[in-house]
């Protein structure tokens, strides 16, 4: 079950890159489909155990593999995610529109 | 263009210091609890984007400084070289502990991670505010 | 003690980066700190050059950071794809980071990005981990979407929030494919997984191992621009800042491609041989097809850096040694024409202020070093001997010599002539020469870097067999068995067939209905939207063709 849910969250995240125009849209459905990766892994690893992977708690701890790469994941995504806004963010004060066709239509015309 | 209550601006005021506060628990107490560097410097990061957005840039700036936070981030990245080369030199290898020497169960061995969790901490933090008064002060 | 200087070779460029980014505070020191960064690119190719005799006789090293052992820590591994990988990494590197120190206007804050893109290339080389090759992946991604828009121009913010859009969502399903692997092996280290994997009978028995691969292949596909998942890489290569084009076309396009054909090597994938063959030669061909249809300087070369990665991948395709060792040897070869030409003819661009090719002309007489090592470069790139791009499409023709993909690959050679005859006109004097004022001379620093490039195209040129057999000895550890010269004067006469059909379509597309056609193929290139469908139809492509 959790698995259909990670997986539905995955494919609206790309569906919402692949069919909005509009650029803050499609950085959101890319967060998005890039949390349910994260859930993926952090799900998989808590079927193993009972409770949080810290030494001295007494019962069986989950995975603790997934959890650390994971955090360097979210890191890594929120560094992306906050370069894309930014790209974002100058490409509507150069053009004055949130719309990616016209966004690239108009620059590659420019020749810069 | 709707007013700015006096709720938000008071709130922020009061709230703010404590979620400083708290990304700090976070960043210290990540060897032993959830939290760690990388939490604990967004988190601090968040009490100054929520200054940032509520009180306006002026404001947040005359307490965190865009020149002396830009020193700041560019400090932690040298100290974190420093951290790791310091492992080099004693043997153990890039970003290896030190402290190798000393027993398992004392303090100064775990606090390697303390250390490096402070580093990483201080670094995004100033990293994410650095974005987010950058970002506003060019409206 | 040799294990421990592998990592320096990460190390040394990250301190350079830090060094440059100390620059961005301590204004003053600002010029030292950035030729400091740039030196420190030098270590490491001192540290390959020592380590060369050990991977050689065929050991693999191994070193562990921070003395955790293989499971838990990240593991550096050096083999001799990684060595060859981490070499190319270190010429281009050196060569684009004294040309940008030449050019006067670049800061500490683009030394700082460039060198942690460094970093990351010799991550992703030498990386022994699954995880830690998507971070050091990552790592490269961030650096290059910033290098990218470094001038503010609008074409290059578009054309880096396209690469962004695109990359990321390469990287979701390669994280998909790290998390296939994980589910069933439990362990990311490579290694590991090889030996698991090998256990099971290779990655083509079990139907999840096979989808993990592909979706690894997806994702580093993205970063290595074959087709479907090219779309990015025309406008980012054109509109970036001409050193960020030579070191994007030079060296990262070939590391993703050489990790790339790490896991698929070890992991048991040579299934996957025939479907990439085919999509190396469509590539190509294709690729050139726009290249010849393009008046943008920047961007032609672009397409044509597609067009060769097609053959790179193609002849990977066809299995055999010394089809790896072809590969290799061109990926070698294309990382210096390539970055030559696109600093040769990004400083045309510069100088006359010009990027359409067709209102540029005449410049051979004002900037005659550039202009000779261009036609070096142009030599090189369409097969010319004694320039290296005969010598590894020599070797190309012999790994593929019994394919029915190759003649593809023949008639790519020829329309690439053609293709770099029209663009070798912008130095050639021309009736529509206006002056063109020297907006920006390009200083001795670039004119050393771009001489030394030309002289190792035609060195690698000249000693091609040999370089090919040291690349064999690399990546076997045995000897070259028996190759045909390449200096007879058979395959010297089979070159003038290609020149003469280069020439007479050359002649066809510069008249006005080529020039009709041109635009119509211009226009073709697709926006974000079905870019992202030709994504899906290639995973489903990898996924499926094993069944």
């Amino acid at each position: 079950m959790a698995w259909l849910l990670i997986g539905a969250i995955f494919l609206v995240g790309l569906w919402g890159v692949m069919s909005k125009a509009n650029m803050v849209k499609k950085v959101m459905g890319l967060s998005i489909a890039n949390s349910a990766i994260i859930l993926l892994f952090v799900y998989y690893g808590s079927l193993s155990g009972k409770t949080a992977p810290i030494e001295r708690t007494g019962k069986a701890m989950v995975d603790p593999l997934p959890q650390a790469l994971m955090l360097t994941a979210i890191v890594v995504g929120v560094c992306v995610m906050a370069l894309a806004l930014v790209l974002v963010y100058r490409l509507y004060l150069k053009f004055h529109t949130l719309d990616m066709g016209e966004v690239e239509r108009r620059a590659w015309e420019l020749h810069d | 263009m709707m007013k700015k209550t006096s709720i938000l601006d008071l709130i922020s005021r009061k709230l703010a210091p404590f979620m400083l506060l708290f990304g700090f628990y976070l960043l210290a107490y990540g060897h032993t609890s959830p939290g760690g560097g990388f939490q604990g410097g967004v988190v601090m990061a968040s009490g100054v984007i929520l200054l940032v957005v509520a009180q306006g840039v002026k404001a947040a700036e005359s307490l965190f400084p865009v020149s002396f936070l830009t020193k700041v981030e560019v400090t932690a990245f040298l100290a974190f070289m420093a951290a790791g080369l310091a492992g080099l030199a004693m043997g153990h290898g890039f970003l290896g502990n030190p402290m190798g020497q000393v027993q398992a169960s004392a303090v100064p061995r775990v606090g390697m991670v303390l250390i490096l969790n402070l580093i990483i901490g201080i670094e995004v933090g100033s990293g994410i505010s650095l974005i987010c008064l950058r970002l506003f002060r060019n409206e | 003690m040799t294990e421990n200087l592998l990592v320096w070779v990460l190390l040394t460029p990250l301190l350079g980066a830090s060094a440059a980014l100390a620059g961005k505070v301590l204004k003053p020191l600002e010029k030292i700190l950035c030729v400091l960064a740039t030196a420190s690119l030098m270590v490491p190719a001192v540290i390959l050059a020592r380590l060369s005799g050990p991977v050689m006789a065929g050991e693999t090293l191994h070193y562990s950071l921070g003395g955790w052992p293989e499971p838990y820590g990240i593991s550096l591994v050096m083999d001799g794809i990684s060595w060859i990988s981490a070499a190319l990494t270190s010429a281009i590197a050196l060569a684009v980071a004294v040309f940008s120190l030449g050019n006067g206007r670049y800061g500490s804050r683009y030394f700082f990005f460039l060198l942690m893109m460094v970093t990351g290339m010799y991550g992703v080389a030498i990386t022994g981990d699954l995880f830690t090759m998507f971070v050091f992946f990552e790592i490269i991604a961030v650096a290059v979407y910033v290098l990218i828009a470094w001038e503010g121009t609008a074409t290059g913010l578009a054309a880096s929030l396209k690469y962004l859009l695109l990359s990321t969502t390469g990287v979701l399903f390669f994280l998909l494919g790290i998390f296939l692997i994980y589910r069933d092996v439990g362990v990311l280290s490579i290694s590991q997984v090889s030996t698991a994997l090998r256990g099971m009978g290779g990655a083509a028995n079990t139907p999840v191992m096979h989808l993990a691969l592909a979706c690894l292949c997806v994702g580093i596909g993205v970063r290595t621009a074959f087709i479907p998942f090219h779309t990015w890489l025309p406008e980012a290569h054109a509109y970036a800042p001409h050193p960020i084009s030579a070191i994007l076309s030079g060296a990262m396009i070939k590391v993703s491609f050489f990790a790339m054909v790490r896991i698929i090597l070890q992991f048991g994938g040579e299934y996957l041989f025939g479907l990439l063959m085919w999509i190396g030669a469509i590539t190509a061909l294709a690729a050139v097809v726009s290249a010849l249809a393009q008046s943008d300087v920047k961007r032609l070369l672009a397409y044509h850096s597609i067009s060769q990665l097609g053959y790179i991948l193609a002849v990977f395709g066809a299995g055999s040694s010394i089809a790896l060792t072809a590969s290799f040897f061109h990926s070698l070869n294309h990382a210096l024409f390539k970055s030559l030409l696109f600093l040769t003819a990004g400083a045309a661009v510069s100088y006359s202020g010009q990027r359409n090719l067709y209102k540029i002309g005449g410049l051979g007489r004002k900037m005659p070093v550039f202009a000779a090592a261009f036609f070096v470069g142009a030599l090189s790139i369409t097969g010319i001997p004694p320039f290296n791009g005969f010598a590894s499409k020599a070797f190309i023709t012999m790994g593929m010599k019994n394919s029915p993909a190759y003649p593809l690959l023949w008639i790519t050679g020829f329309l690439t002539l053609a293709s770099f005859i029209k663009l070798g006109r912008i130095f050639m004097p021309s009736r529509n020469t206006e002056e063109m004022e020297g907006k920006h001379r390009p200083g001795t620093l670039q004119t050393i870097t771009v001489v030394t490039l030309a002289l190792a195209c035609t060195a690698t040129g000249v000693f091609g067999g040999p370089i090919a057999g040291f690349l064999h000895e690399m990546l076997y550890g045995s000897v070259l068995g028996t190759t045909p010269p390449l200096y007879s004067w058979a395959s010297i006469l089979k070159v003038i067939p290609a020149v003469l059909l280069g020439t007479a379509v050359f002649g066809l597309v510069t008249t006005s209905r080529g020039k009709a056609l041109s635009i119509k193929v211009q226009a073709l290139a697709p926006q974000l939207r079905t870019v992202l469908v030709f994504f899906f139809a290639g995973f489903l492509a990898f996924a499926a063709v094993a069944w």
